[in-house]
């Protein structure tokens, strides 16, 4: 494009009719002139529409685009050196850097900052508000499982004992309650409040009311600990950052920033299980109960789970230590001491769930 | 000028090609991966770029004029009207007494069902707002609301009929978002008796049926494996092996469901764009169930072996297989159009919160 004039098609952005303009290098900008056009673009104002079909137009008129050709963009370029970043490359690491920056602040989030928050806010929830959640899961879990009433029945009475023995050394926010759940898995879990549900299956498993006694001292543990609460706010979170930060985005990307939040969250219950463990042990031995029971208890779903290498594989990212690694680390811990149930007691327990199965 | 006066036949092309979305499948996953996908907002705005560029209606391409901040902007506000009141209603509807919780987040899940009409409008005014031809812009005219009560009170009855008035509701919904859409101020109109021509429930009765007896049968199969595998929830390996056969089931599921669906997918399309008219001009989609079939069946497996690096690609083809399909009979004369509204500066968080998908 030289000072000859050189038609050019030019739409104005205001009707969708094309008009033929003639080009011009003036010295303050590109004038564009044709039967009903007459009008100068100042050089500073220019910018490519879309660079690789050669459409530009002007920060005065964004509406408007004027269709160039190959050989006109050499001489453009030198008088709007903006022109010669077609692709918008400065922009564009610009703009990643700002992303990047941002999307290492998330991770920080997720992997310290999440965590480290969790915790003291747990400490800091009324316990009123901690019992409120704790029924409404309750309530949830009823919807699918059945608990086992025996009121009256000597079981009943030795895992309230139980439950009180191990509660007086401890540090708690809220009276522990004890529930057995009609369910075939072997489970034992804290709810947020201080109700523990154990399952029928885990007590018929357990060889001997230390063996409760002990999974029981551990559940404890996690009450005294609000360790529930901390992985509620946790998963909050988590669920923040992936549904709002994440949410949304391309699949390969997603399953980097999932995979992250459950090692994370991983590593730290891991860590929260041993802790239980231990603090468990202390609880038993503080009550003056036989503490020998966990080891036995821990070693025994070390055979069931066998030793396969799917095993060993799946331990690595195990929200629980292995069963193995556990037992060996609680039988330093272990003393001899109260049984935890007379016989009778223990009988009477392990069919607490029995009239259950008769109707 | 005689010509355009009476108007001009409308013929439509596709010059992208699969070569030419390679290179911006990767860039767009490696910025994604570095940014945690907060680039994927620019990604999608660079990918319709190219495919707006090379849809041509009389050798002329259309140009996308959207920007990836508008979408990050649209992905932030829905993120606090949304995302977070959402998040905090669930947990803060679990501390309530259920007689008040309850109601809570039914009433807020409801709000968020209504809530899909509005962010389907609003993304189709955006994405018509930032679609230019010779310079001037598509607009959706109207308003939100009534949309949206349409489209919740549909929906309420597909539910209620099982699925049986989604052709309708498919049909019910098209006419409101193309008789108020315009080029620049040419209208759209959308003829209901034209559009109602086209056998819709022939083809929905293979995808319903198919779609129900085909979740029988994977709820079948899942069971059928949990049973006879002998699922034991202590032992890693069957519960990989059932995991497996459950992820095995629901991939063969989907790709049933694309072959079965695709008779409809394509009758509702033909549908949908038989009834748009503008001018003397109305309009063709000429896709069957074969190629309809294949391009989902495709693009499924494209997706997953490239684990969705290849989403560009796959929107670029099925750009390529529509427009290359849609024909047009009449004439309409497009070269007079004035300028319509420049629309908000912000878009589609709403309907990336609800998860709609869109181009």
């Amino acid at each position: 494009m030289t000072n000859t004039q050189s038609a050019r098609r030019f739409l104005d952005g205001l009707t969708s009719r094309a008009h033929s303009v003639g080009v011009n290098y003036e010295t303050n900008g590109l004038s564009l002139k044709g039967s009903d056009i007459d009008l100068v673009w100042p050089w500073e104002t220019l910018l490519w529409a879309d660079s690789k079909a050669l459409r530009l137009t002007s920060k005065d008129m964004p509406d408007a685009r004027l269709e160039l050709v190959v050989l006109d963009i050499e001489g453009l370029v030198g008088q709007a050196p903006q022109l010669a970043d077609s692709v918008g490359q400065k922009a564009l690491i610009a703009l990643v850097g700002g992303l990047t920056v941002s999307a290492a602040a998330v991770f920080a989030l997720v992997f310290f900052g999440i965590p480290a928050a969790a915790v003291p806010l747990a400490r800091a929830t009324p316990a009123n508000i901690e019992k409120q959640l704790g029924q409404s899961v309750e309530a949830q879990l009823r919807l699918a499982l059945k608990t086992c009433q025996g009121p009256g029945t000597p079981g009943a009475a030795a895992l309230k004992r139980v439950g009180d023995q191990l509660s007086a050394e401890a540090d708690l926010r809220f009276p522990i309650e004890i529930k057995v759940a009609n369910a075939p898995i072997i489970n034992a879990m804290a709810l947020p409040g201080g109700t523990i549900w154990v399952t029928r299956e885990l007590i018929k498993e357990a060889e001997s009311p230390e063996e409760l006694a002990a999974v029981l001292s551990h559940e404890i543990a996690h009450v005294e600990n609000r360790d529930v609460l901390v992985a509620v706010y946790r998963a909050l979170g988590f669920g923040l950052i992936l549904d709002a930060v994440v949410g949304g985005g391309s699949g390969a990307g997603q399953q980097m920033v999932m995979l992250g939040a459950n090692v994370t969250d991983m590593k730290h219950s891991r860590d929260v299980e041993a802790r239980s463990d231990s603090r468990g042990m202390e609880l038993l031995n503080s009550a003056g109960l036989d503490s020998r029971g966990m080891a036995v208890f821990f070693a025994r779903l070390a055979k069931m789970e066998g030793d396969s290498e799917i095993t060993k594989l799946t331990n690595i990212v195990s929200s629980h230590p292995a069963s193995n690694e556990r037992a060996t680390i609680v039988a330093t811990q272990a003393k001899a001491g109260q049984k935890a149930m007379t016989p009778q007691e223990w009988q009477s327990l392990r069919g607490i769930c029995t009239y259950l199965d008769k109707k | 000028m005689s010509q355009s006066e009476q108007g001009t036949p409308l013929e439509f092309a596709q010059t992208g090609t699969n070569g030419g979305f390679v290179g911006i499948s990767f860039k767009t996953w490696f910025l994604n991966i570095i940014t945690l996908t907060l680039y994927r907002f620019w990604g999608r705005t660079e990918v319709r770029k190219k495919i707006w560029g090379e849809t041509k209606l009389n050798g002329e391409s259309f140009e996308y004029t959207g920007r990836g901040i508008e979408l990050f902007k649209g992905f932030l506000i829905a993120t606090f009207v949304i995302v977070i009141p959402y998040l905090l209603v669930v947990f803060v509807g679990q501390l309530l007494p259920p007689a008040i919780g309850i109601p809570l987040i039914i009433g807020f899940v409801l709000f968020l069902y209504w809530g899909i009409g509005a962010a389907i409008w609003l993304a189709f005014r955006y994405l018509a707002s930032r679609t230019t031809w010779r310079g001037i812009r598509f607009a959706l005219n109207g308003q939100a609301v009534p949309f949206t009560n349409l489209y919740f009170g549909q929906l309420l009855l597909t539910l209620i009929t099982l699925g049986w008035w989604s052709p309708k509701m498919d049909l019910r919904i098209s006419e409101p978002m193309w008789s108020n859409m315009s080029y620049g101020n040419i209208p759209f109109r959308f003829d209901m008796q034209e559009a109602q021509r086209e056998n819709l429930y022939g083809p929905f009765i293979i995808a319903w049926l198919s779609g129900f007896i085909g979740y029988f049968a994977i709820v079948g199969a899942s069971v059928g494996a949990a049973m006879s595998g002998g699922m034991d929830p202590t032992d890693p390996a069957s519960m990989t092996k059932f995991i497996g056969v459950i992820y095995g089931a629901a991939f063969v599921y989907v790709l049933i469901m694309l072959v079965t669906w695709a008779p409809y997918q394509a009758a509702i399309l033909r549908a949908v764009v038989r009834g748009i008219k503008i001018g003397d001009a109305s309009f063709r989609m000429e896709i069957n169930w074969v190629t309809m079939a294949w391009l989902g069946f495709s693009s499924t497996i494209i997706l997953i072996f490239s684990l969705g690096i290849a989403a560009p690609l796959v929107a670029g083809r099925s750009a390529r297989y529509l427009i290359s399909r849609l024909k047009s009979d009449g004439s309409v004369d497009l070269s007079s159009s004035k300028q319509a509204e420049r629309g908000p500066d912000q878009a589609e968080g709403l309907a990336d919160a609800l998860d709609i998908g869109l181009v």
